[in-house]
């Protein structure tokens, strides 16, 4: 399975989110790739050059054809194009951002509030930089991808906080949301969204046993 | 390119740590050893502290960068590991597979406490302290009784078991009640009396005025002190800010290396 974390300072805080998930994959009998997207932690590249597509890269280099995947927030968005062309057998979309242009721009909204309006937060959130290439993207490529996934039945899963930001689902998916908006920080392990996923992989696992 | 990262897994007795050490192509001049806090992982912010040891490399020093206990690609140590044990052993790992090179420890925040740890247990050729602790207020915490935090902690400790039970572990660590961050100057001095010692912070950081009141302690002792006007250095909120901790941290390990190299 590759597992994708979010970007930027949200992407920094779902890598506990990611490692923990990954650890539970083997526990199923996998095995699991967290992915640094390029200018990001520990991958090199400028992180003002990324954009959807280059994230959509990024899990198409790393990953085979029929690897399982799951993404957190805006790489959510990345894993449901990569797992349509990559015809994945299972999809975890865990706090989706499927409209990485909105996303950022809900985050910059908010950078503002919490420095009374005193930082430029254009291309600037929270300390990490928001490229041109996420902030104008507004996620039709994911729509479509999504779309194309539900219409084949590929067995998909949108994990979600019930009073978060995080993107509503499209139809055809398993929506499981918990409660809460996903706002405690301080519990980065966010063991429900980890033990939902692994619950869902693992009755997917039976139902549709993977081919090879 | 001027250097290699090699991804390593280093084996604790508190679970397995997740490192980056970055060699340089050419020759090794030193070695040193990011500690970047706790909460932080190993590339920073922006990717600051792979930036770094990126720089640090070109200047022929082999950087070990590890995420800390509990964070990130260390989030199986086992609850409650002590991080500052943990970056002694992470740092005698390194060490031992570095060879017999003189070396720097580059500490953020509360990696002060851990650096202090390994001065204690091996010889350093100097130290840097980026934005040291800040919250330093012992009249403050003294008004605060010993019966009244344990009060505090007897009534909150459901509520914190419950939330550990259902949403896992703390990962990021409760620094308001950490005894550690109280001792920062004294922290600060034992340090400059172990090994040459470089800090700085920004004008706009809490730390500023601490180290402003050391200032005569710590240059008695030979450390240098360096303060960034017009920014906040704590948090690296800002490219500015990410920038200046880059590149004076480079300068600061290149007159240390060629000291090193003269003495």
């Amino acid at each position: 399975m590759l597992v994708c974390p979010s970007w930027g300072t949200e992407g920094r805080y779902s890598l506990e989110w990611c490692h923990g998930f990954a650890r539970d994959v083997t526990s199923l009998g996998g095995r699991a790739v967290v992915v640094h997207w390029p200018g990001f932690e520990d991958s090199t590249g400028d992180p003002d050059d990324v954009s959807l597509a280059s994230m959509i890269d990024a899990c198409t280099d790393v990953a085979a054809h029929g690897w399982a995947m799951a993404g957190f927030g805006v790489g959510a968005a990345a894993v449901a194009v990569a797992a349509e062309r990559l015809a994945s057998p299972y999809l975890v979309l865990v706090e989706p951002q499927l409209d990485p242009g909105a996303h950022f721009a809900a985050l910059a909204r908010s950078y503002r509030r919490v420095s009374l309006g005193q930082v430029d937060a254009s291309r600037w959130v929270f300390g990490a930089p928001v490229p041109d290439g996420l902030r104008d993207d507004d996620g039709a490529s994911v729509r479509e991808a999504l779309a194309a996934r539900t219409a084949h039945g590929g067995p998909t899963l949108v994990l979600r906080s019930r009073d978060g930001l995080a993107s509503r689902p499209t139809d055809g998916v398993t929506l499981v949301e918990v409660a809460g908006n996903g706002r405690g920080d301080r519990y980065l392990d966010r063991l429900p969204l980890r033990r939902l996923g692994v619950k869902w992989l693992r009755r997917e696992l039976r139902r549709t046993p993977p081919t090879s | 390119m001027s250097a290699v990262d090699h991804p390593v897994l280093v084996p604790t007795p508190s679970g397995v740590i997740g490192a980056i050490v970055t060699e340089p192509v050419g020759d090794r001049r030193a070695a040193a050893i990011v500690i970047t806090g706790k909460g932080a992982s190993r590339a920073g912010v922006n990717r600051m502290w792979a930036r770094l040891a990126h720089e640090l490399a070109a200047l022929g020093v082999v950087v070990f960068r590890a995420d800390p206990a509990g964070t990130a690609e260390s989030v199986h140590t086992v609850d409650g590991a002590d991080v500052d044990e943990l970056t002694v052993e992470t740092a005698r790992w390194f060490t031992s597979r570095a060879g017999p090179l003189d070396l720097y420890v580059i500490a953020y925040c509360y990696g002060l406490a851990s650096t202090v740890e390994l001065a204690r247990t091996m010889s350093l050729s100097g130290a840097a302290v980026i934005s040291p602790p800040g919250m330093t207020s012992p009249e403050l915490w003294s008004s605060y009784s010993r019966a009244h935090v344990l009060a505090s902690k007897v009534r909150t400790s459901p509520m914190r078991a419950w939330k550990r039970v259902r949403y896992g572990r703390a990962a990021r660590p409760e620094f308001g009640s950490s005894g550690e961050l109280l001792r920062t100057p004294e922290l600060l001095v034992e340090l400059a009396e172990r090994a040459p010692l470089w800090t700085m912070t920004g004008e706009g950081d809490a730390s500023v005025a601490l180290l402003r009141n050391l200032r005569h302690e710590l240059t008695a002792r030979g450390a240098a002190i360096e303060i960034v006007e017009d920014t906040t250095i704590h948090r690296s909120p800002t490219l500015r800010s990410q920038d200046e901790t880059v590149e004076r941290t480079t300068r600061w390990m290149a007159r240390a290396v060629a000291e090193g190299a003269n003495a």
